[in-house]
């Protein structure tokens, strides 16, 4: 008896310093933001509003805009960076490449950069000054220099850039990942029956790594849906509200209007929406395999 | 079953104890970030120490403010400023939760009233008797927004911020332009006109978007006695007073003669310093940043009156200025007075106030004769004394909620400067929003 107990209570005490922080940080600041989701926030008290919040957030302009602006995002830039990781992770899967190692870490160097380092470098890189970065190499091409920060595309189009340049190299390695589960043998035998890179490439490689890519955009999806660093240091969720995502109206409800009730049930919103999609997006995995 | 609960028990213990030294952690790291406190050595403490939370250039004042104050009044405590950030991420948490909060906090001047609404007065410490003792020695404006609904005073007001026009003597004397001339608006926007074929020079800079600044529209509404509010106490953005300084906003524009400073702050710093921005309308407490981050330009600045809407208008306003509440949380209250006394009453304290560009709105604080000094920065003039002669505007109704006014001006500015939306739209649909979102917090 005593030795089953001991048993049961062993793995509970190594996961104790886990679960702990994971109750305190996670597990209760979720459950609580339900109930603030409720709630109104006055003289230093929480008081109960029903749907008040809920409705307030499905009838914000703001919101929705925001929501808009998010999905526009992810749409642009999920289909960009995934084609771009396919390429990327081929040419890294080249068997004669030379200096394989060090091309595979430049790919994942943009990662290891702090959000807010680079963001700052973007947003100089991409200033309206006609002098800047971008705005000089446009103009080597005849382009008029590009108010980035101040016009909805360019602005929108320059988060994309950010966003793709730093995501690119990381899930290329990912997709590379697949790309070495292939069995050689594979290729052999295609290439025996007179199919050509092409047919190989579409035949062969895109069918083995349909699991990895969908992986990769479950990844990116999720990440666009939650961006926030890159609008509210480059653009500030400008012009007019054009580049301001779901996450970055939380925060500007949340921790600036003090309207904690309005940014938890906002919250909630797009807890559900990320959940719908990653059920969208499993179940089309699962009936492809 | 037994387990079960063993297992709890062991769980809440575990979680008590982690709670405890959170506790523990947090009360010690603001001590570590302690700043001015290390240069006071009074060996006899009587009372606890307090922390003031403060930012930037106010917080370097007020370390200066304390270490005078802790070496003369070190008996009861010490005073340790602690520099945070403007935008009260770690103060709202701390309010809300009910511990933590520093015994006295900086907030800008209009962000008062949401504090008040939002964390109820029972989170602050009543002041007034401090404040009532000389009520009419304040600047107006400047104390009304600190009294809360009951009357009484639980913050005091510290600095504020007179307009004026900045300007460069050097470009403006080359191309012939007089600024005593300059007294209405279009004129100022036809000596922009003149400066702007002479040379790659702007006469004001504004924030196209909306999104880092408003600063002009605040400034302009304030001259032209303009409201957030109507007289029953709901947002009125649309207001005339609103359209009239959005035309002038749109004439400046217009005649070509205003540069964008999309990251305003930045920005306007950069243009300051690249020669670009040779004058603008702005609040006194940029001398301060002036001096520190434009120093290569000293001496060619020089400070005079506004111009007015229109000829013998008015030509005063104000934007900005902060004020230090107190926490009802604090273990020392006599200290925090004590301190708030010296350094927003005492001319030792204002001296530093204004040696750092915090323009004090306590008005004793104008007839000292460091006050009066002569500044180097801007050619030997007198510009406190320039200031001081501008502080006579009504005071703005800053309402319960200012931040959500202020949230949709964002999206209003932005959308009549860039879009070139209709201004009375705009504004309507920028009201709504505004009151929507305060009529929700009930």
């Amino acid at each position: 008896m005593k030795d089953k107990t001991k048993r049961k209570l062993v793995p509970w005490l190594f996961l104790t310093p886990f679960l702990v922080l994971f109750i305190i940080f996670m597990a209760y600041p979720t459950i609580y933001s339900i109930v603030i989701s409720f709630t109104n926030f006055r003289a230093g008290k929480f008081n109960f509003v029903g749907w008040a919040n809920f409705k307030f957030v499905f009838n914000d302009a703001t919101f929705l805009k925001a929501v808009g602006n998010t999905f526009i995002l992810m749409l642009i830039q999920v289909p960009i960076q995934t084609f771009l990781c396919v390429v990327l992770a081929n040419f890294l899967n080249i068997a004669r490449l030379k200096l394989k190692g060090m091309f595979r870490m430049l790919s994942f160097t943009p990662v290891l950069i702090d959000a807010v380092s680079y963001s700052i470098v973007f947003s100089l890189f991409f200033s309206n000054d006609p002098a800047s970065l971008a705005n000089t190499a446009l103009g080597l091409f005849g382009v008029q220099p590009v108010e980035w920060v101040n016009m909805v595309w360019p602005a929108r189009i320059l988060l994309v850039i950010a966003v793709t340049w730093r995501w690119t190299g990381y899930n290329s390695i990912i997709i590379l990942g697949g790309l070495q589960n292939i069995s050689h043998d594979l290729y052999e035998a295609a290439e025996l029956d007179g199919a050509g890179p092409v047919k190989q490439f579409f035949a062969i490689t895109i069918p083995s790594i349909k699991p990895v890519i969908l992986f990769s955009v479950v990844l990116s999806v999720t990440g666009t849906l939650q961006l926030f660093t890159e609008p509210n240091l480059i653009t500030s969720g400008g012009p007019v509200n054009s580049t301001l995502t779901i996450v970055q109206y939380l925060y500007n409800t949340g921790f600036k209007a003090f309207s904690y009730g309005v940014a938890s049930a906002g919250a909630y919103v797009l807890a559900i929406m990320i959940a719908i999609l990653t059920f969208i997006q499993m179940r089309v995995t699962k009936e492809k395999d | 079953m037994k387990t079960k609960t063993g297992i709890a028990i062991f769980l809440s213990a575990a979680l008590a104890l982690t709670m405890a030294g959170c506790g523990g952690a947090a009360s010690s790291s603001t001590a570590a970030s302690t700043a001015a406190s290390a240069a006071a050595s009074t060996a006899a403490t009587g009372g606890s120490d307090i922390h003031v939370a403060s930012w930037n250039n106010a917080a370097d004042n007020l370390s200066e403010i304390a270490e005078k104050f802790n070496a003369e009044h070190g008996d009861n405590g010490k005073v340790i400023i602690d520099y945070v950030d403007s935008d009260y991420s770690k103060l709202k948490p701390a309010l809300a939760a009910g511990s933590g909060v520093p015994d006295i906090f900086q907030t800008q001047n209009r962000d008062i009233p949401a504090f008040y609404n939002n964390y109820g007065l029972e989170a602050f410490l009543d002041i007034s008797d401090i404040i009532d003792a000389d009520a009419s020695n304040w600047v107006g404006f400047a104390l009304e927004t600190c009294k809360a609904e009951d009357g009484k005073y639980y913050a005091i007001p510290w600095d504020i911020g007179p307009v004026a026009m900045y300007y460069r003597t050097d470009i403006f004397e080359a191309n012939g332009i007089d600024p005593a001339t300059l007294t209405t608006y279009d004129k100022y926007i036809e000596a922009g006109k003149k400066l702007k074929a002479a040379g790659d020079y702007y006469v004001e800079a504004f924030n196209y978007s909306g999104s880092t600044s408003r600063d002009q529209f605040m400034i302009y509404l304030n001259q032209l006695g303009g409201q957030y509010y109507d007289a029953d106490g709901k947002v009125k953005l649309d207001s005339d007073e609103m359209l009239q300084a959005t035309e002038l906003v749109k004439k400046f524009m217009d005649a070509g003669v205003v540069m964008d400073i999309p990251n305003a702050w930045d920005d306007r710093i950069a243009a300051i310093n690249d020669g670009k921005l040779v004058s603008f309308v702005y609040p006194a407490w940029y001398m301060g940043t002036m001096k520190n981050s434009c120093a290569d330009l000293a001496g060619k600045w020089a400070i005079t009156t506004m111009p007015a809407f229109e000829e013998g208008g008015n030509t005063t306003s104000n934007a900005g200025g902060s004020i230090l509440a107190v926490s009802s949380t604090t273990a020392n209250p006599q200290l925090c007075k004590d301190f708030l006394e010296y350094a927003m009453k005492s001319n030792d304290g204002n001296d530093v106030n204004t040696k750092y560009g915090e323009f004090p709105s306590y008005t004793p604080a104008y007839d000292t004769s460091y006050f009066k000094e002569a500044n180097d920065y801007y050619g030997g003039l007198k510009v406190n004394t320039i200031f001081a002669e501008q502080t006579g505007v009504p005071a703005t109704t800053w309402g319960p909620y200012f931040v959500d006014v202020d949230e949709s001006m964002k999206t209003a500015v932005g959308d009549i400067i860039l879009n070139g939306a209709d201004p009375a739209t705009a504004w309507a649909a920028a009201t709504k929003d505004a009151q929507g979102k305060i009529d929700l917090k009930g």
